[in-house]
């Protein structure tokens, strides 16, 4: 195949489309990144699509350097701007050792599903576990939780859940159950951060247990929008006993669509040997 | 290749219930460990009752059975009570094999609401891994024995020893012609993709063995006449796979209707080249004996052939998995677990750190019932497993 080379710097783009929000890295031959995250809405596909452009950043819309577009998440399937799917394990993976090339072990909580990864040195899976079809104690059931019961807002309740002194047991992960069981513990008069610190336990429990089965080797870096919630990576800390660290160069929630750039870059210069 | 048989059977129903109208019996059986041959040598004939599959089946189940049982057992009581399926309905007495408690359920609703005849054998637990128990084998020789008159009381025919040795003759042949269809070439390549082989041996459990005999010889005629490369492909040994991931399946039941799993695995880019599940190879990787007492033979075959996590130790039980995964090539395994069925579940742990020290390739857990909803989400744990298999 022969390739002409343009006077852009060719371009290499991953989008991770969850089911809360949809994410897009582009990078360039050098690796320098540019990324979007835009809420899902109704149609996944267009804010996939609409997360990319933006990320593209470019204001003639010119988007003939973009030679590989990889699409993963729950709505990679649908994408049709994708050149390739690939799967958000293998892209949390490889975006994980991207960040972070120490990390054995990646817990991503997202929108509505748990995951654990191990890891080897050079970023491959080598086991990894889902957590099964239900949302219970992800990212959605702690925005219900915080938003619509506790009145309290997303970006605040980690730092309130810290300030908790006799943090409550909350049994049940399930949203639908566990509002039952808030209502009454308010009822009963208890703080809303022993409340939070009960949820963030609650959830710590449940996906301390998928890394627990994947074994648990350090660095653990947390991924996903709720890793952005200092509570439950605490929480986390404290059931798995060890250290869990969030990426510092990069937002978590732009982890799966980083790894999904790689592998676009990967496979565009695999199919152009002569340059690089 | 298979369209011969597949019309076979859907013609069987009208086959079954004319032999109704003459006179026959028909005895319906779930588990592998029910000795076929005796059921055929009372002159009744044998049905396999392993649909599944269909959400329907399952919840009309659940009048019975609680909706956190196995989906296989509700599905089991589902298909008679909903008097859809013809097999089912046709059955005219059940032998059961007291396994797991689930299945000793279904025996007592089908006994107690559809009036039907039970004729249940005990099945002893097996524990050492490399030595069977002695007296577990008396035990199973007498339980077969208790199984041989009932029938011949049942039926009014006597399970002679003549007759009994020639039904073991009929079904050896059907396992022998199983065998060469399914085992791979000398070269190694396969004669016929395993989907096809799991699909044959499916229907041979509907199928009356002396016409699903003839129609396996045919099979086997044809994969082991000479032809070009194009032939071969035609018979099912596609060459494209040659690249894709090997997987082998292990676990409970896939039935016939139950497509979905096997479905996304090749549709993600996976071949699965060999199983261990109730309903697929166990039934035709060991003859019986055909010399000496029969209903001893039968016992022999049955007590230690049969690799159910329920009643045969694990030990003994990985090492055949790890044998056939071995001698399939296998890159990992699917450990396909009908949800709650504990008797599978409850060792996955062990079971895959044993496998993984025996023989370093992963296994993927995939739990599942009989709805779609689940589809998306296992597509890409299958899809996940497939690429740490084989890299991006």
């Amino acid at each position: 195949m022969t390739f002409e080379i343009s006077e852009l710097v060719a371009r290499f783009a991953g989008v991770d489309i969850g089911s809360t929000t949809a994410k897009a890295v582009v990078m360039d031959e050098e690796g320098s990144i540019k990324c979007c995250i835009l809420p899902i809405g109704a149609r996944s596909v267009e804010a996939g699509e609409k997360a990319l452009k933006a990320a593209l950043d470019d204001p003639n819309n010119n988007t003939n350097d973009v030679r590989y577009v990889v699409a993963t998440g729950y709505g990679r399937v649908l994408a049709p701007f994708a050149n390739e799917t690939v799967t958000e394990i293998t892209c949390h993976a490889l975006g994980a050792w991207h960040v972070m090339p120490a990390t054995r072990t990646v817990v991503d909580l997202g929108g509505q599903d748990a995951k654990a990864i191990s890891l080897d040195q050079n970023g491959k899976v080598i086991d990894f576990v889902i957590n099964d079809k239900c949302a219970a104690g992800t990212g959605r059931f702690l925005e219900f939780a915080a938003k619509l019961v506790l009145d309290v807002p997303l970006e605040e309740m980690g730092a309130l859940s810290l300030t908790a002194t006799a943090p409550v047991k909350i049994s049940s992960t399930c949203t639908v159950f566990a509002q039952t069981e808030i209502v009454s513990l308010l009822a009963y008069g208890a703080k809303k951060e022993d409340i939070l610190a009960g949820l963030h336990r609650g959830i710590a429990k449940r996906v301390g247990a998928l890394a627990k089965h994947v074994g648990v080797k350090p660095i653990v870096l947390m991924t996903g929008g709720v890793s952005k919630n200092i509570g439950v990576r605490k929480a986390l800390e404290e059931e798995l006993g060890i250290k869990v660290v969030v990426p510092e160069s990069m937002d978590p929630q732009l982890i799966g669509a980083l790894g999904a750039s790689l592998i676009a870059r990967n496979h565009a210069l695999r199919e152009r040997p002569s340059v690089g | 290749m298979i369209e011969s048989l597949r019309e076979r059977l859907n013609e069987r129903p009208e086959g079954l219930s004319k032999a109704k109208e003459n006179g026959a019996k028909v005895v319906g059986y779930f588990c592998p460990y029910i000795p076929v041959e005796m059921i055929h040598a009372a002159g009744l004939i044998p049905i396999r009752l392993m649909f599944g599959g269909e959400g329907e089946a399952a919840e009309a189940g659940e009048q019975y059975l609680g909706p956190g049982s196995c989906p296989y057992a509700r599905a089991c009581l589902g298909y008679r009570a909903l008097g859809e399926n013809p097999y089912y309905s046709s059955i005219d007495a059940l032998c059961v094999a007291s396994t797991c408690d689930s299945m000793k359920r279904v025996q007592d609703y089908w006994q107690y609401y559809f009036k039907v005849p039970v004729f249940s054998i005990g099945i002893p637990r097996t524990y050492d891994r490399f030595r069977m128990r002695p007296h577990a084998l008396v035990y199973l020789e007498k339980e077969f024995e208790l199984l041989r008159d009932r029938l011949e009381s049942w039926s009014g025919t006597r399970i002679t020893e003549k007759r009994l040795k020639a039904s073991i003759r009929l079904y050896n042949s059907i396992r022998l012609r199983m065998r060469e269809i399914y085992e791979p070439s000398a070269d190694g390549s396969p004669k016929i993709g395993w989907s096809d082989a799991f699909e044959i041996s499916e229907m041979g459990f509907l199928l009356p063995p002396s016409e699903f005999l003839a129609e396996i010889q045919r099979i086997h005629e044809r994969l082991h006449s000479t032809g070009t490369a194009k032939e071969k492909a035609e018979r099912g040994a596609r060459p494209a796979d040659g690249n894709k991931p090997r997987l082998m399946i292990y676990g409970s039941n896939v039935c016939l209707g139950d497509r979905k799993v096997i479905d996304i695995i090749e549709r993600a880019g996976g071949n699965i080249v060999a199983d261990a599940v109730c309903t697929g190879s166990k039934f035709w990787r060991k003859d019986v004996s055909t010399g000496g007492n029969p209903v001893k033979a039968l016992a022999e075959r049955y007590i230690s052939n049969i690799n159910c996590p329920f009643m045969m130790d694990m030990g003994r039980r990985i090492s055949y998995v790890a044998k056939v995964a071995r001698e399939n090539r296998v890159d990992g395994l699917i450990y396909y677990n009908l949800r709650y069925c504990e008797s599978y579940r409850g060792e996955l742990r062990l079971f895959e750190e044993a496998l993984k020290k025996e023989m370093k390739i992963p296994l993927l857990l995939i739990e599942t019932e009989y709805s779609p909803s689940d589809v998306g989400t296992i597509t890409t744990k299958v899809e996940a497993f497939l690429e740490m298999i084989r890299g991006v």
